[in-house]
């Protein structure tokens, strides 16, 4: 296991270098720059190359695109991840993200908390009840809750509980004036992760039946029920243990997106998270604060699979990695 | 032994339970004493006034920012000597006065060499100061246009000052802007350059400027105050204490930052929003917007803008693109072709069908409320009219084929449109698409991202001269003072695609009418030339100009004293009397 933990590590790193590079050439191909709006001024010689090309220069914009990822790469090496070029002039990258990374764990990890819930109890129900009535709404529940459109969803929340009923926010992080106050942020955390849960819901319960079903299905269940176990510790503990197997891995590949965010549910609940931030960089242009975000998720998505595969490795003793 | 089942059910309804209640508590109906806490509370926010807009500012050192977010923010903090009104009129803020030639606040002399030469003297009023309680001096305003001018700090739109050849200070109040000789600016009592106290910047380090804390925490001379900064969710700002422009109306305004147009009508919907900024909003939503009155208490403003959409034709071969001694377009170049094209596009139905008939067709390139707009009788009008877009057509020897396409020497009336994949240019590209089918043109309509469209450096379309048909904008300036359609402003491979005369049309007399007025500064003098050259470009119709673009904007119906402008002026130019009643 300790070789090939080291093995894994190892190609991680040439990975990320790997993407990285390659990310940072992409966000290069983009035609225009920051200072495009220039071009349109009602002053044409505000237009002038020359003019933008010096406004450029202070962005390093003068120099090729790999001369600019090397710098950046040994920078973010050492820590600094260079600053925003046009998000917030000259807030270095890490502090933006810092900022908005808490924002999204609020999101996503209170969202993930309640999918997670949901998603096994529903799962392991229709699993027990399979055929049921119960069975057939959690099934149609769950293809519903994955055609459905995320904006859709969460704008008509929206009318309902903000515009109609007027019981909660219509979006934002907090009422201006109260970042304090904790039941005042709570209120605004409803509605978007009842938005991100009901996808998610929908998904793991799917998961979790499967799962369960495969394992109703062994042997060793019917040797524990002879041998006269309880039926709630015989799907407790012997079928959902089993069960949760695949589970695990599937929560573990699902981490990097519990920190990046949702971009579309926080853009239309207005929430300045992780998925807004990398949204916004990309339409202004910020070559800087983007490479940061998807850097992280880079990071995030190797480093999930190779946990997942640990994971799995320790919930499953069969699994042994030379 | 209990059913496992029931054990699970139990569960799960107190999970669900749970949710309920959760929801339940978020909002309970109020009781007596909360209702009169909450309307105490509701009292209290009449104080406040929450504006809504689309973006966040990158900075609020507005000398290197370039966005629209942020002058809103800064005409609540920030005033120069002059400010322009929503009457279209420069007022005096830090100035006594506005400055003009007719009141000898600005003069125009000789220099040896028989060059014109400008110079504008301002007096700062009595009072004025700095937030943090400095009086406001002749000797900031013209470090101000140092600091404009420094080039190691990465300001942003230095050409206005870059007209002055000095700025003298006689006393503590007098400020002489000294234009360089030639330099007849007609937009000379608008001062170029954000005011910033040289006393607090003469200890920063101009070269790390953007990293330095003014950019989020400033102190400038307006009204109001940065009170604080939450980054990606709004920006506060407070009312100045006993500040020299009088008191202000309301205490606090909030300006939060709402990225998705229909989240932030539906706060409007939702009373946690009072305005709404211009930028925020898309004109697909006017519909909505007209029924806002009646269910939410909030009025829409439609103010036509500066901007303008129009059709450029391309008048060199687009095969060969922007070089020097470019061919003439095969189909194009023919004025015949481009006049029946302009008439063949029916403009009104455009604007009634896109804009929902909040502005008019544009019939030319200077319009109201500019003082050089031309009337319908000085320039060519192309009112939609399909028999004469056809005859124009037949006489130019484009016959209608079997197809409906019409072709001339075995080749086709085909033309490529393009332009970028805003839901309003994919309309419009529509729109006139059918309209020209419906006389044998065919259209092939090719929308891309705005930043390949408008690329320079010969990577767009537009600027290296391959399209035939080039929708777009432009954004009006304060004044009609323009290069746009100059010979010297085609853009070409030789001068690095430099250049706003997309069409590549040159029209000598055009240029001398537009040149002249440009270098004058009497009004009386300037505006039969603008009407002139706009009669001249209108009957060449290089490009055929479409409709004004409107700045929408909402705000409680109750708000008093909201202005907007139907300019660039942001709507907050005044926010210090703005007064939301109890």
């Amino acid at each position: 296991m300790r070789n090939y933990m080291i093995r894994r590590v190892i190609q991680m790193a040439f990975l990320l270098v790997f993407v990285t590079a390659l990310i940072y050439f992409i966000l290069n191909l983009f035609p225009g720059g920051p200072f495009d709006s220039l071009r349109f001024s009602s002053d044409p010689r505000d237009a002038d190359p020359r003019e933008i090309a010096r406004l450029e220069a202070f962005l390093g914009l003068d120099k090729p695109w790999y001369e600019r990822y090397v710098t950046w790469f040994t920078g973010m090496i050492r820590g600094d991840w260079g600053s925003s070029w046009a998000l917030a002039t000259g807030v270095p990258v890490a502090e933006l993200m810092k900022q908005r990374l808490g924002n999204t764990l609020q999101l996503t990890v209170g969202a993930t908390i309640v999918s997670l819930a949901f998603g096994l109890v529903i799962g392991i129900y229709s699993a027990v009840r399979q055929y049921t009535w119960k069975d057939n709404a959690a099934t149609a529940f769950s293809f519903a809750g994955q055609s459905m459109p995320t904006f859709w969803l969460g704008l008509m929340l929206i009318i309902i509980f903000a515009v109609r009923l007027q019981w909660l926010p219509a979006g934002d992080l907090y009422t201006p004036g109260k970042s304090t106050d904790l039941v005042d942020k709570l209120q605004h955390l409803i509605l978007p992760v009842v938005v991100l849960s009901v996808i998610q819901i929908a998904l793991w319960s799917r998961f979790v039946r499967s799962s369960m079903l495969e394992v109703l299905r062994q042997d060793f269940l019917r040797t524990a029920r002879a041998k006269g176990v309880m039926e709630r510790v015989v799907l407790g503990k012997h079928a959902l243990r089993n069960a949760l197997i695949p589970v695990i891995t599937i929560i573990g590949l699902d981490i990097p997106a519990i920190f990046s965010g949702a971009i579309v549910t926080e853009t239309i609940f207005n929430w300045p998270g992780m998925g807004k931030l990398y949204l916004d960089s990309v339409l202004r242009h910020d070559v800087p604060v983007a490479m940061g975000v998807l850097t992280v998720i880079a990071f995030l998505v190797i480093a999930s699979n190779l946990l997942a595969d640990v994971l799995y490795a320790v919930a499953d003793p069969r699994i042994r990695y030379e | 032994m209990e059913r496992p089942t029931s054990r699970i059910q139990r569960a799960a309804t107190m999970l669900l339970a749970l949710a309920f209640v959760a929801t339940a508590c978020a909002q309970q109906p109020p009781s007596g004493a909360q209702q009169t806490q909450q309307t105490q509370q509701t009292a209290a926010l009449k104080d406040t006034i929450v504006v809504g807009m689309s973006q966040e500012p990158d900075t609020l050192f507005f000398p290197i920012g370039n966005m629209y977010v942020a002058s809103v923010v800064s005409s609540a903090i920030n005033k120069n000597l002059t400010e322009r009104n929503d009457k279209n009129e420069y007022i005096p803020r830090l100035a006594d006065k506005t400055p003009t030639i007719e009141n000898g606040g600005a003069k125009l002399t000789k220099t040896a060499d028989g060059k014109d030469q400008l110079s504008v003297t301002y007096k700062l009023r009595d009072g004025v100061k700095f937030q943090n309680g400095d009086p406001v001096t002749s000797e900031d305003v013209k470090y101000s246009w140092e600091l404009n001018q420094n080039k190691d700090v990465p300001v942003v739109g230095r050409s206005t000052g870059a007209r002055y050849q000095t700025i003298n200070t006689p006393d503590v109040k007098t400020v002489e802007v000294v234009y360089k000789p030639g330099e007849l600016d007609p937009v000379y009592f608008a001062f170029c350059c954000t005011i910033v106290s040289k006393k607090l910047f003469a200890t920063k380090d101009l070269k790390n400027i953007k990293q330095d804390p003014f950019n989020r925490q400033p102190i400038y001379n307006g009204p109001y105050q940065v009170k604080s900064w939450d980054a990606g969710s709004a920006i506060t700002v407070e009312a100045v204490p006993e500040h020299w422009l009088g008191k202000q109306k309301t205490k606090t305004i909030i300006f939060k930052f709402v990225t998705d147009a229909n989240t932030l009508l539906a706060q409007v919907r939702s009373k946690q929003v009072d305005v709404v900024t211009e930028d925020a909003l898309t004109l697909d939503q006017i519909p909505e917007l007209d029924k806002l009155p009646t269910e939410a208490g909030v009025t829409p403003y439609y103010m036509p803008s500066a901007t303008w959409e129009h059709l450029d034709f391309n008048l060199r071969d687009p095969k060969v693109g922007a070089v020097n001694d470019a061919k003439p377009h095969p189909i194009l170049s023919d004025k015949r072709v481009r006049q029946a094209i302009a008439y063949g596009i029916n403009r009104d139905a455009m604007t009634k069908q896109i804009l929902f008939g909040k502005t008019k067709q544009l019939n030319a390139t200077v319009f109201p409320p500019s003082w050089a707009a031309a009337s319908d009788s000085d320039v060519t009008v192309y009112n939609y009219d399909v028999n004469k877009a056809k005859a124009l057509l037949d006489e130019a020897g484009w016959k209608v084929g079997g197809d409906g396409v019409r072709e001339k020497d075995g080749k086709k009336l085909e033309l490529k449109m393009q332009s970028t994949n805003a839901a309003i240019r994919a309309q419009t590209t529509q729109v006139m698409g059918n309209d020209l089918k419906a006389i044998g043109i065919k259209i092939n309509i090719d929308l891309m991202v705005a930043t390949k469209y408008f690329a320079a450096s010969g990577d767009g379309p537009l600027y290296n001269g391959t399209f035939d048909l080039g929708l777009f904008a432009w954004v009006g300036g304060d004044d009609p003072l323009s290069f746009l359609y100059l010979c010297t402003e085609i853009p070409t491979k030789e001068n690095n695609y430099t250049g706003s005369n997309t069409s590549a049309y040159c029209n000598k007399d055009y240029d001398k009418a537009q040149g002249e007025a440009n270098n004058k500064l009497n009004q009386a003098e300037r505006k039969p030339l603008y009407i002139q050259a706009q009669k001249i470009i209108s009957a060449d119709v290089p490009i055929l100009p479409l409709y004004q673009r409107l700045n929408q904007t909402l705000a409680k119906t109750t708000l008093k004293n909201f202005k907007p402008a139907p300019t660039n002026t942001p709507p907050t130019w005044n926010a210090h009397e703005w007064e939301l009643p109890l």
